[in-house]
């Protein structure tokens, strides 16, 4: 797995939210900044 | 990470939750949290890719490594963090660092 440090750019990504819509990280590039979370799994804390 | 969402909202940063889940478990998560304000991103198939785009993808169980990151409008990684079992993220640390930059 690549080691993603701070000042690299950010690796696109495209997913699924729905069953007809995605999200992608271009969505937001020149407007918002994106806090990205990653997470374990559904139905477990945080 | 929902109980501060305004805050987030007001530093213009959008939060995203990423897991490896379906898009059918995120949204009976949803329903169980009684509805959440920013999206949650399906990242099963090809599972895991984006969190191991990011570095943060536990092969050995196929789940991706509790972890935040935050991008800016150029799409350069300004902060991050990975935090061990059984700690979670805190927004007012983010926030801290949204404010930052």
């Amino acid at each position: 797995m690549p080691e993603i440090e701070v000042g690299m750019p950010a690796p696109q990504f495209s997913l699924p939210v729905s069953r007809d819509a995605r999200v992608s990280l271009s969505d937001y590039l020149g407007r918002k900044l994106v806090v990205l979370c990653f997470y374990v799994a559904d139905f477990t804390p945080g | 990470m929902q109980r501060a969402i305004d805050r987030f909202e007001a530093a213009n940063a959008q939060v995203l939750g990423v897991s490896c889940d379906t898009v059918f478990s995120h949204q009976a998560f949803a329903e169980r949290l009684g509805g959440i304000d920013f999206p949650l991103l399906s990242d099963f198939w090809p599972h895991g890719a984006a969190a191991q785009a990011y570095g943060v993808f536990n092969a050995e169980r196929g789940f991706a490594i509790r972890s935040v990151f935050i991008i800016d409008t150029q799409g350069i990684i300004r902060w991050k963090k990975t935090y061990p079992p059984g700690t979670l993220p805190e927004a007012d640390e983010i926030l801290e660092a949204l404010a930052k930059l």
